[in-house]
C-alpha cells in the first residue's frame, strides 16, 4: 500500500492545497510552525478508514484523531476547518482514488468511487487480513503519552519481538550511539534494558533512560513487529542526539515501509545526506494567509546543493509566497 | 536596503548564497543599511552554523529559479578560494554543472555573469572577499580608513596568518570601544567603498535597479 498522492480541502487549518501533495517513498515535511505539517499526518493517519481502529488505543480512528484535539463527543467540528461546513480529503493510493468527507455529525468515505460500507473491499484489494488492516498505519504523534503506549504495545508482542531477536538488536544498536552498552531489552514490569559494566550488568527501567533514547528503542522495537505499510512520525527528532537520528535514519533506510515524517531539526536533515537516503523527498509546506497549502519537492541532492550554500532550507520555505 | 535571514511575508528576488562559512552577515547587514530604501530586502537564508564549500556553493543556482522564483543570486566567496581569474574560474564552474553563461559584464572588482539555468535566466552577482584571502583584509581596510590603525597584513597567507589578523581586528575593536556594527554604521560612504568595494559596488548597482 503506497500513497501516491494527498489532496485535502477544509481540513483543520488548511482550507485548500494549491496542488495536491506527491508523496514518494520516504518523506520529510518541513516548514513553519503552524504550516500544516501535523495536519498532512492527520489525514494521513486516518487510512486505511475512519472506522479501523487506531494501533495504540483501539479506538476508531476519527475518535482517536478527535481526542488528540480534545473535542467533544460525536462532534467533529474540531477536523472542520473553521468549525463549519465539511472536510474532504482524497488520497490515491495504489493509484486508486479513496476519498473522505467529514461533517460535523457524520462523515461518509469511498473507495474507487463506491461508498465503502464496511473495510473488506479495502482488505481485499491490498491482499490484508483485518488485523493487517490496522496495523496497516502507525501515527506516531507529538506528545509524551505515546511512549507509555509503546509501552503496553511492546508488552503485548513479547513473543514476536523476543522470537527475531528485536529485544537484542534494537538494544545494540542503541549502544551504539549513547555513552552506555546493553545487550538486551527485557520484558520485565516496566519494560527494562541490560546495562553492561565490566564483569557486570544491570536492569534500568526503560523510561530511566532520556526521553530520547527511550522514544527511540520503543519505536524500533515495536515497529520491527507490527511491521506497518505507511509510518507517520510528527516531530521526528525532537531531543535526539545527532548519533541518534542518525541510528534511526539508518534503519529507517532498510526497510520498506511509505514513511512520511515531520521535523524542525536540522540535524535530520544533514543525516539524510550523511545517510545517503537516496530515496528521501522533503517536502516544503507554506501556508499562506488565506490558509491555502504550497508545497515544493527537493532531492536529496537539491538538499546537499543547498547546503554547500549554506542556506537553510527551512528559512526557504518562505520563497514559496514570492 | 535591508538584509534578511527571515523573508516571512516580505518580498524579494535577490538572495544571497555564501562559500564562505563564516559570519559575514552582520558585515553584510550594516552595509545593506547604508543604503535608502527600507522596502528593498535582501534575502540571506544563511545556515547557523555554515561550512566552508567554495565555487561548489555555485551547485545551488540551478535550484532558485524553477524551484524558488529567484532569478537574482549574490555569491560571496574569499578570494582563498579562488586560485586565478575569478571571472574565468566561476565561468568555467558553472559550465561544468551545465549553466549557460550568457555574458560577463565587470563591475568595477566584482562582476555580474547573465546566464541560463533551462529556460530560466539568472543574474549572478560574484563578490570575491579580500580579494585575496578573506573579508577580514577588508576589515583591516577599514579600520586603517576610520581608526587610522594598520594591520600588517604581511605574511604567508595559511591558517596562522589568518587567525593573527582576525585577533588583531578585534583586539584594535576593542581597545577603541566598537565593534564591527558599530564600525560600519559610523563610517562614512566613501570609506566603505573603499575597504569594501566590490560588496558596496554590488549593493549599488541592486540598490539602483530594485
Amino acid at each position: 500500500m503506497v500513497v501516491q498522492r494527498l489532496d485535502v480541502e477544509e481540513f483543520r487549518g488548511i482550507k485548500r492545497c494549491e496542488t495536491p501533495i506527491e508523496l514518494s517513498a520516504f518523506n520529510i515535511l518541513i516548514g513553519r510552525n503552524n504550516s500544516g505539517k501535523s495536519t498532512i499526518l492527520e489525514a494521513l493517519s486516518l487510512l486505511p478508514g475512519l472506522k479501523v481502529h487506531d494501533y495504540f488505543t483501539d479506538k476508531e480512528k476519527i475518535q482517536e484523531l478527535l481526542n488528540l484535539h480534545r473535542s467533544v463527543p460525536k462532534d467533529n467540528k474540531s477536523l472542520i476547518y473553521l468549525y463549519a461546513g465539511s472536510s474532504k480529503i482524497q488520497y490515491f493510493i495504489d493509484h486508486e482514488l479513496k476519498e473522505v468527507v467529514i461533517t460535523e455529525n457524520d462523515y461518509r468515505e469511498l473507495f474507487r468511487k463506491e461508498k465503502l460500507v464496511n473495510y473488506d473491499s479495502i482488505g481485499k484489494f491490498f491482499e490484508v487480513s483485518d488485523k493487517q488492516l490496522r496495523d496497516s498505519v502507525i501515527f506516531i504523534p507529538n506528545n509524551t503519552s505515546i511512549i507509555e503506549k509503546m509501552e503496553t504495545k511492546m508488552k503485548s508482542l513479547k513473543e514476536l519481538i523476543m522470537k527475531k531477536g528485536f529485544h537484542v538488536k534494537v538494544a545494540e544498536s542503541l549502544s551504539k550511539c549513547v555513552d552506555d552498552i546493553y545487550s538486551e531489552m527485557v520484558f520485565l514490569d516496566p519494560m527494562s534494558i541490560r546495562k553492561v559494566f565490566p564483569g557486570n550488568s544491570v536492569y534500568i527501567e526503560l523510561r530511566d533512560l532520556g526521553a530520547g533514547a527511550e522514544k527511540a528503542i520503543k519505536l524500533m522495537a515495536l515497529l520491527e513487529a507490527v511491521n506497518p505499510k505507511l509510518l507517520l512520525i510528527d516531530d521526528f527528532g525532537a531531543g535526539f542526539h545527532p548519533a541518534l537520528i542518525r541510528m534511526v535514519l539508518n534503519w529507517l533506510k532498510e526497510k520498506e515501509w511509505q514513511v512520511v515524517i515531520s521535523t524542525h531539526n536540522i540535524d535530520v536533515l544533514y543525516n539524510l545526506i550523511e545517510v545517503n537516503l537516496e530515496k528521501a523527498t522533503i517536502i516544503q509546506l507554506y501556508k499562506s494567509d488565506e490558509d491555502i497549502l504550497s508545497h515544493n519537492v527537493l532531492t536529496l541532492n537539491d538538499l546537499e546543493d543547498l547546503f554547500n550554500a549554506n542556506t537553510d532550507p527551512r528559512l526557504l520555505t518562505d520563497a514559496l509566497h514570492l | 536596503m535591508k538584509l534578511v535571514r527571515d523573508l516571512k511575508q516580505l518580498k524579494t528576488k535577490h538572495v544571497i548564497i555564501s562559500g564562505d562559512g563564516r559570519k559575514e552577515f552582520k558585515i553584510i547587514e550594516e552595509i545593506c543599511e547604508k543604503y535608502n530604501g527600507d522596502t528593498k530586502v535582501i534575502w540571506f537564508p544563511k545556515l547557523s552554523a555554515p561550512r566552508k564549500t567554495g565555487l561548489s556553493a555555485l551547485d545551488s543556482v540551478k535550484l532558485f529559479p524553477s524551484k524558488f522564483h529567484l532569478n537574482s543570486i549574490i555569491f560571496i566567496v574569499d578570494g582563498e578560494f579562488i586560485g586565478g581569474r575569478a571571472d574565468t574560474q566561476i565561468q568555467e564552474y558553472l559550465k561544468k554543472i551545465g549553466i549557460m553563461v550568457v555574458d560577463i559584464q565587470p563591475i568595477q572588482k566584482a562582476f555580474v555573469i547573465n546566464c541560463k539555468v533551462g529556460h530560466h535566466e539568472v543574474v549572478l552577482y560574484c563578490i570575491i572577499s579580500g580579494p585575496e584571502t578573506f573579508i577580514e583584509e577588508e576589515m583591516a581596510r577599514l579600520i586603517e580608513l576610520e581608526l587610522d590603525i594598520t594591520i600588517d597584513l604581511a605574511g604567508e597567507r595559511d591558517r596562522s596568518w589568518k587567525d593573527r589578523v582576525k585577533r588583531e581586528i578585534e583586539h584594535i575593536l576593542h581597545e577603541n570601544h566598537t565593534s564591527t556594527k558599530q564600525l560600519i554604521r559610523n563610517a562614512s560612504s566613501i570609506s566603505l567603498e573603499k575597504a569594501f568595494p566590490n560588496l558596496c559596488v554590488v549593493l549599488r548597482n541592486i540598490d539602483e535597479n530594485y
